[in-house]
């Protein structure tokens, strides 16, 4: 049987776009990196901010992991969770090498940025935006994975605990208490919601 | 980060995607075991600031560059596959060699065997077998068998007093009937040959039958 095409390989999942480059199938490849480069790019540019070259170097290196250890894949597994693993213990591998660690977001400051229309509502979201970003200064590196995985690429409790190899009660909990520690400072602020 | 008490997985899930008021009765009575509705609310704002913190920066896009280094590797890893029309003739090369191997080792083969298969030639009617049976000739008596009539229906060679039946075994070439065999000399066969010059070729039906040693 011959290697499918791009046009019918649209259709296909994610975890069969890897059999399919197990095959050897560049279109496969291709469409995978489509679906999965910006994601996963944006996912380390926010986890090593501000090395943005060590995210390029690091989204290489994720899709070099892909393309040799296709024949590796659980099938059984879901394909992005597989992906953001690798993405994660990218990561962990840098942070365990460097004698200085820097705390991740240090200098992210997203309330730059408005959505809001209203002044009210700039200020509403200034105002979050900044409690939010002390509150991300006192995150350990691991926790700041969990609320990426969650808040930003909305995997379940269950897919951030494949990712990180932690326990689901442990996710629960920390994201239960970064999500009660965030409605308490805005509260204690008088902002209303 | 200390603990919180444990929390079901799907409150949170819920938290992550609508308000209490949205929530259906199951959903709500399960909240309620573990929090407030007031507590899931302010929770659920919390979730969707964070959201709201993280998706108001325009992060950049991968550059093309490490695209184009991972086709690299992709290629190294699975290199393109040859077209069709460049692979045939690779192919017809391979085959050409082959059939120039096989001839040459066929023809050596035929040089060196001991037996050489009868070569026939027909030149108008006469008929002309030639087998040897073996590679080194030293000395040789020819077998020849002289047909009776040549085209013109005339007897051409008589029929010697040293005649010698071949086994029929050694017979490659069906004889034809009312023939004798005899045995020369190898003088006696190039005076024959000498002797018949070209007409032999031309008006016999010979069949010089066998060369063997002595």
């Amino acid at each position: 049987m011959g290697l499918f095409n791009r046009k019918q390989l649209s259709s296909f999942t994610d975890e069969q776009l890897i059999g399919e480059i197990e095959r050897g199938n560049t279109a496969a490849f291709n469409l995978l990196y489509e679906r999965y480069s910006t994601r996963l790019y944006q996912y380390l540019f926010r986890i090593l901010y501000p090395d943005a070259a060590q995210a390029e170097d690091f989204l290489q290196e994720l899709f070099l992991k892909v393309l040799n250890n296709t024949h590796s894949f659980n099938a059984a597994q879901k394909a992005s969770t597989w992906l953001y693993t690798i993405a994660t213990n990218l990561c962990r591998n840098k942070w365990r090498n460097e004698a200085n660690r820097e705390r991740l977001m240090k200098s992210f400051k997203p309330w730059e940025h408005y959505t809001s229309k209203t002044v009210q509502e700039k200020l509403q979201e200034q105002y979050r935006n900044k409690v939010l970003h002390e509150l991300l200064q006192t995150l350990e590196n691991e926790e700041c994975v969990i609320l990426q995985l969650r808040f930003n690429e909305e995997l379940t409790i269950r897919e951030i605990a494949i990712v990180t190899g932690i326990a689901e009660g442990t996710i629960k909990s920390r994201i239960f208490y970064l999500l009660k520690k965030m409605a308490s400072k805005l509260k204690s602020n008088s902002i209303e919601l | 980060m200390k603990k919180e008490p444990s929390i079901p997985a799907a409150i949170l899930e819920l938290i992550a995607e609508k308000k209490f008021e949205a929530l259906s009765v199951e959903e709500k009575m399960l909240v309620k075991q573990f929090i407030t509705p007031a507590e899931y609310d302010e929770l659920y704002e919390a979730d969707e600031s964070i959201k709201r913190y993280f998706s108001a920066t325009h992060l950049p896009l991968p550059p093309e560059k490490i695209k184009q280094h991972l086709d690299q590797a992709f290629h190294q890893k699975h290199p393109k596959p040859v077209p069709i029309l460049h692979r045939q003739i690779q192919i017809w090369k391979v085959a050409a060699g082959i059939l120039v191997l096989l001839s040459g080792f066929y023809l050596y083969q035929k040089k060196n065997s001991a037996i050489i298969q009868p070569m026939v030639s027909i030149i108008h009617d006469t008929i002309y077998t030639i087998q040897q049976v073996e590679s080194v000739i030293h000395d040789t008596t020819a077998v020849y068998i002289p047909s009776v009539k040549n085209k013109r229906n005339k007897i051409l060679a008589s029929v010697a007093s040293t005649h010698k039946s071949i086994p029929d075994t050694n017979r490659h070439i069906p004889l034809p009937a009312n023939i004798g065999i005899r045995t020369l000399q190898t003088g006696d066969i190039n005076k024959e040959w000498s002797n018949t010059g070209s007409s032999m070729a031309e008006d016999e039906l010979l069949y010089r039958f066998r060369f063997a040693k002595i």
